[in-house]
């Protein structure tokens, strides 16, 4: 896989972040039009009433009010899921149906029931204040347990329970793997709400004529999957539905890839107006309605044979999804793919998984980074700590005994894992913590009145997902694609299907062009975000940059290669193909006679401003598009991570003294690009495991709807990020590269929690609920003080 | 998050005009000090003042000197200032350690101490600090009379404090401490920048033997304001500040100051927290007393 590319595994500066930091950035709500008027929605400040009236009299009455519409307003455009718009999974799926506004009930505090739009943001407001609405309150279920019960409070009452989602997914012989087992290791843990919170909250702009149709720019991930979902849900041609998302975005996290309620409303008041409508969302409704990820419970058994091996595996795994009414995701996809996922980097051959996922009356569960899958890890991370324990076995030990060893893998319940070195990445982990000494000063502390740990967790991290999965998931491809197409100048414009926000394309997908023609990145520049001028994708989710996108600029740029030497053996008058080539320094060389050599931009010329110079028959232009899908069903990248904390078992406060990340970017294109992916995937981990929550009181209502409640960590208060390579090219693309946006936070929980147990062992403290704040500490070495 | 409208906005330059605009729009006018409390409130609309009247074009509003053996801190000097003050570095540091926990920079260089105290948030990081040096507020009256009142009188409860409607807090005044003294502030929050869970200031003055002549304890981050911990105070009264000295002065602590649960720590947790925390702060101001 040894790559010829030139500016790969360069760290270059980033190509976005002189606009970024110096307020060039261009945001959704910096772009204004004439005529634009803003819209706002009205809230349900119950978890769960009938609308017995709503009057909007008094607010459009405003003066700069345009319209106000309730519920039974917009019941005409249909309900919200369609068969497109809902994950089509194996198992018994349950269809929430609801429009994008409630109508006659509300399900959880913040649920959309009315729309008023007015001329500014100001009269919106106080227009918001003036919709009366009155509420008979229901009785709600809060606790995913609860909602299980034959006598609880129902959310759709149709369905006759609260279960929107149930598989069973076994593998092996899990009956006989219990049977062998030497030690059973079985535990509750819990996972909080907890997720993304991107610093640019939701928002959209709708813009409508009869003539062109609808243009929406929007915060998205996914401007393809949008549109296509929007001209279904809105009955609009193709031709007549744009989506743009603008050139900047303040963060996604996996929050802006469903379709949201408030889009397909400002999409249908643009149209009944005539006018743009914007709608930005302020960060109590983000907090409200987004973000909001994870929160099951894991009743997690591991079969162990004396020797540490992993026979089998257990787990009821139960999902609290909130409402349910989200497009694309509709609260379920998430815990699907985190049990699927489970077991991950550890080779257990025998499984029983059962997922149920439950509706609550608590905002739906979206999408954030490490997709589904960061409670299922640190269950199992922390189960599989809990055997090492009981055995008496190094905490390495057990993880090298049952990691995945053979390359390429198909894990018990089918996935495809390409390419790791577990070993080799341990081996770094310990050298850089001097594992052995640690153990030594761990011993000497604890005689000393002091609690040091340490912790590991080991991940195997989506790298993309391939067709093969996405469509039959999501009926969506998961090709990676990219055009690459000279301009008359001589520059590249690479056009591509995703919607960056934060992964540095511009500058990776430039240095991989520029490496395979010749070029230097300031000669590319990459567009994306405009459906009417990129190449169709599935958006910017599931760490596809590095993997599918980028390895389509790759192919698509090598495609061009062929027709420059034909260009260029044409203008030096010699018989000469691609191979008698190299790119170079803005030339193409002759090999044999590099005295013979035309300059890049020369090439571009003939082919676009001067096509009388082409060799005779060759048609002008050059640029090519491709699409890259991988021959596997899954790519990977397998990391190991390391806490090392100090415990302060007064306050239960601890520090986490060195935090190592040691990860596989299989062949890093930009290496500061990657460390910067990290190092905000391993904050998000230290954020959501340690500070971050989601509250509700007992009335379903949120206590955390302002940042001041909801706390997300600054740089104060983390730790320094010590990021090691171990790289271990994927066999299956073009360059060898890995995706990795996606999966960090994943493996911070089970790190810092295995860590703080360590540390109290003398204690014997036992961590099986997230989030790690002071308090719980605290609260469980009282608890282990008074057990004595 | 947009306020409602504001009907009229004044910037005088002078305390007389700014008294002159008090008594003329009385109820419905808010002052604009640094607007780190009250903005977030008004675009919230917990608040909706029909009238602001800013006072951040009021000249020498922000001065900071001592004078007749007090401190005199004017009321519109900001965190920032407060906890940079070479005067109040050298002589306060209780008070600069309180103002550099505050918020963040931005927060830090904008808000006033006279707007943290008029807020009178119970997890604010001023009242415990100014309460544990013997602080008041000295505050001038639209009819032209002033009155001086001890902030332990002045906070009346979470955001409520002894502020009429026709009055403006012009400074906050310290007195010089004694020597062999010292003083200390330490919070614990969540996450940096934020509001206390709790927080500890302590005052400290020795004799020459270095035995506690007088001590002064406050515990902020409980409700409905700070509280005075006077037990754990009188405990170290003409003792010497040893390790089982300040673990209990720590224990009297716990039990006499009241907690709550909310949605940052329990009743219990916090009780603890005081319980550890006060030995170290008092600790802390016990060597600063010494030196
Ligand atoms: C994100 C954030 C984090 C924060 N974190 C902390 C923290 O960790 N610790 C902490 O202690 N505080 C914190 N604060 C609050 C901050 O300290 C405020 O600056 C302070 O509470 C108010 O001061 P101000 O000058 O901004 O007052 P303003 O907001 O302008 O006014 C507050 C109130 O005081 C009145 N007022 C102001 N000046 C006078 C005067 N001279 N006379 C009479 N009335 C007056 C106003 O009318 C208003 O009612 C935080 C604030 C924010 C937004």
């Amino acid at each position: 896989m040894a790559s010829a590319n030139a500016w790969v595994g360069q760290s270059i500066k980033r190509k976005e972040d002189r606009r970024l930091l110096v307020g060039d950035g261009q945001y959704l709500p910096d772009i204004v039009l004439p005529r634009m008027v803003v819209m706002g929605l009205v809230r349900s400040i119950y978890a769960h009433a009938k609308i017995t009236a709503i009057d909007t009299t008094q607010a459009t009455a405003l003066p700069g009010v345009r319209t106000a519409l309730t519920g039974a307003d917009v019941k005409h455009l249909g309900p919200v899921l369609s068969d497109m718009s809902t994950p089509n999974l194996p198992g018994e799926t349950k269809r929430p149906l609801f429009w994008p506004l409630s109508i006659d009930e509300v399900k959880y505090v913040g649920d959309p029931l009315a729309v008023v739009v007015a001329r500014d943001k100001y009269t919106l407001e106080d227009a918001l204040e003036l919709v009366d609405v009155e509420y008979d309150p229901l009785d709600i279920v809060l606790d995913p347990e609860r909602a299980l019960q034959p006598d609880a409070p129902r959310l759709y009452p149709d369905w006759g329970d609260n279960v929107l989602y149930h598989q069973h997914i076994p593998a092996g012989d899990p009956d006989a793997a219990f049977a062998q087992a030497d030690l059973v290791v079985k535990e509750r843990f819990r996972c909080h709400r907890t997720g993304g919170q991107p610093m640019e909250t939701r928002g959209c702009l709708a813009m409508y004529n009869p003539g062109e149709g609808l243009t929406l720019w929007l915060t998205t991930q996914r401007p393809h999957i949008k549109r296509h979902l929007l001209a279904e849900y809105l009955n609009l041609p193709h031709s007549q539905m744009r989506v743009i998302m603008p050139k900047d975005m303040g963060g996604a996290f996996g929050t802006k890839a469903p379709l949201y309620r408030e889009e397909l409303l400002a999409c249908h008041l643009a149209m009944k107006l005539r006018r743009p409508v914007k709608w930005v969302e302020n960060r109590q409704e983000s907090l409200m309605n987004v973000g909001q990820g994870r929160d099951q419970i894991h009743e997690l058994e591991l079969a162990v044979k004396k020797d540490g091996t992993i026979l089998g595996l257990r787990d009821r795994i139960l999902a609290d999804c909130g409402d349910a009414r989200t497009a694309i995701y509709v609260g379920f996809a998430m815990p699907f793919l985190g049990a699927m996922y489970l077991i991950n980097g550890y080779d257990i051959p025998n499984v029983d998984i059962d997922l149920t996922c439950v509706v609550t009356n608590k905002a739906c569960l979206t999408p954030s980074r490490a997709f589904g899958s960061f409670a299922g890890r640190f269950a199992l991370d922390r189960a599989v700590e809990l055997a090492a324990r009981a055995l008496e076995m190094d905490p390495v030990e057990i993880r090298l005994k049952n990691a995945i060893k053979t390359f390429p893998h198909v894990s018990a319940v089918g996935v495809h894992v390409d390419s790791g070195d577990f070993p080799g990445s341990f081996a770094k982990t310990c050298a850089a913590l001097d594992y052995d000494n640690f153990r030594k000063e761990q011993s000497e502390a604890w005689q000393n009145g002091r609690y040091l740990g340490v912790g590991f967790s080991m991940g195997v991290e989506i790298s993309g997902v391939p067709s093969e999965v996405l469509v039959p998931m999501e009926r969506q491809p998961g090709f990676g694609v990219a055009t690459v197409q000279f301009d008359a100048h001589g520059k590249v414009q690479v056009a591509e299907g995703d919607s960056p926000h934060g992964q540095g394309h511009e500058t990776t997908i430039a240095q991989v062009v520029a490496g395979e023609l010749g070029l230097s990145p300031e000669d590319i520049y990459v567009t994306y975000g405009d459906t009417h001028s990129g190449p169709f994708a599935a958006g910017t989710i599931g760490s596809r940059g590095a993997s599918y996108t980028l390895s389509a600029a790759v192919l698509a740029a090598r495609a061009l290669r062929p027709k420059m030497a034909n260009i260029a053996a044409h203008l030096l008058h010699i018989e000469a193909g691609e191979d008698d080539f190299v790119f170079r320094d803005g030339h193409a060389i002759l090999t044999r006679d590099e005295s013979q050599r035309v300059p890049i931009a020369r090439i571009a010329e003939v082919a676009l401003l001067s096509p009388t110079e082409l060799p005779p028959g060759m048609e002008a232009g050059l640029e090519h598009t491709s699409h890259f899908e991988a021959e596997t069903a899954g790519m990977h990248s397998c990391n190991v991570h390391a806490a090392q904390v100090e415990v302060f078992p007064d306050t239960g406060e601890y520090k986490i003294v060195r935090y190592v990340a040691v990860d596989d970017a299989g062949q890093p294109i930009n290496p500061m690009v990657v460390r910067g992916q990290i190092h905000g995937g391993v904050a998000m981990g230290i954020g959501n495991a340690c500070m971050e929550e989601f509250i509700y009181d007992e009335n379903g209502q949120q206590l955390t709807t302002t940042l001041l409640d909801y706390h997300i960590p600054s740089s104060l208060d983390l730790p320094h990020i010590e990021t090691i390579e171990h790289n271990v090219p994927s066999p299956h693309t073009p360059l060898g590269s890995k995706g990795k946006g996606e999966g960090t936070p994943g493996m911070v929980p089970a790190a810092v929690a295995n860590a703080l147990e360590d540390a109290l062992q003398p204690l014997g403290v036992k961590i099986t609920e997230l989030p790690l704040t002071p308090e719980r500490i605290w609260k469980l070495i009282q608890a282990a003080k008074e057990k004595e | 998050m947009y306020p409602k409208a504001i009907e009229n906005y004044f910037a005088p330059t002078d305390v007389a005009e700014v008294l002159t605009l008090l008594q003329q729009h009385g109820e419905q006018a808010k002052l604009l000090a640094g607007g780190q409390s009250l903005m977030p409130l008004m675009k919230l609309r917990l608040a909706e003042p029909q009238t602001i009247i800013d006072l951040n074009q009021v000249a020498a509003l922000d001065d900071i000197r001592e004078e007749n053996g007090r401190l005199h801190i004017g009321a519109l000097a900001r965190h920032a200032d407060v906890a940079a003050h070479p005067l109040i570095l050298h002589s306060y540091p209780l008070l600069a350690a309180a103002a550099r926990n505050i918020g963040d920079p931005q927060i830090r260089n904008r808000g006033t101490i006279a707007g943290s105290l008029v807020h009178a948030d119970p997890s604010a990081d001023y009242p415990p600090a100014v309460m544990a040096l013997d602080g008041q507020l000295v505050v001038a009256r639209a009819d032209g009379g002033t009155r001086t009142v001890w902030l332990d009188d002045f906070l009346a409860g979470p955001l409520m404090s002894d502020i009429g409607e026709d009055e403006l807090v012009t400074r906050i005044e310290i007195p010089v401490p004694p020597a062999h003294s010292g003083g200390a502030y330490a919070k614990r929050s969540q996450v940096a920048g934020d509001f206390a869970i709790i927080s500890v200031a302590a005052h400290i003055a020795l004799d020459p033997s270095g035995v506690c002549q007088q001590a002064r304890i406050v515990v902020g981050g409980v409700m409905p304001k700070p509280g005075r911990a006077e037990q754990a105070a009188s405990l170290l009264q003409g003792k010497t500040l040893d390790a089982t000295l300040l673990a209990q002065a720590g224990e009297a602590a716990a039990e006499e100051v009241e907690t709550e649960d909310d949605v940052r720590a329990s009743a219990a947790y916090r009780r603890q927290l005081i319980r550890v925390t006060v030995p170290e702060v008092v600790r802390q101001a016990g060597v600063r007393a010494g030196e």
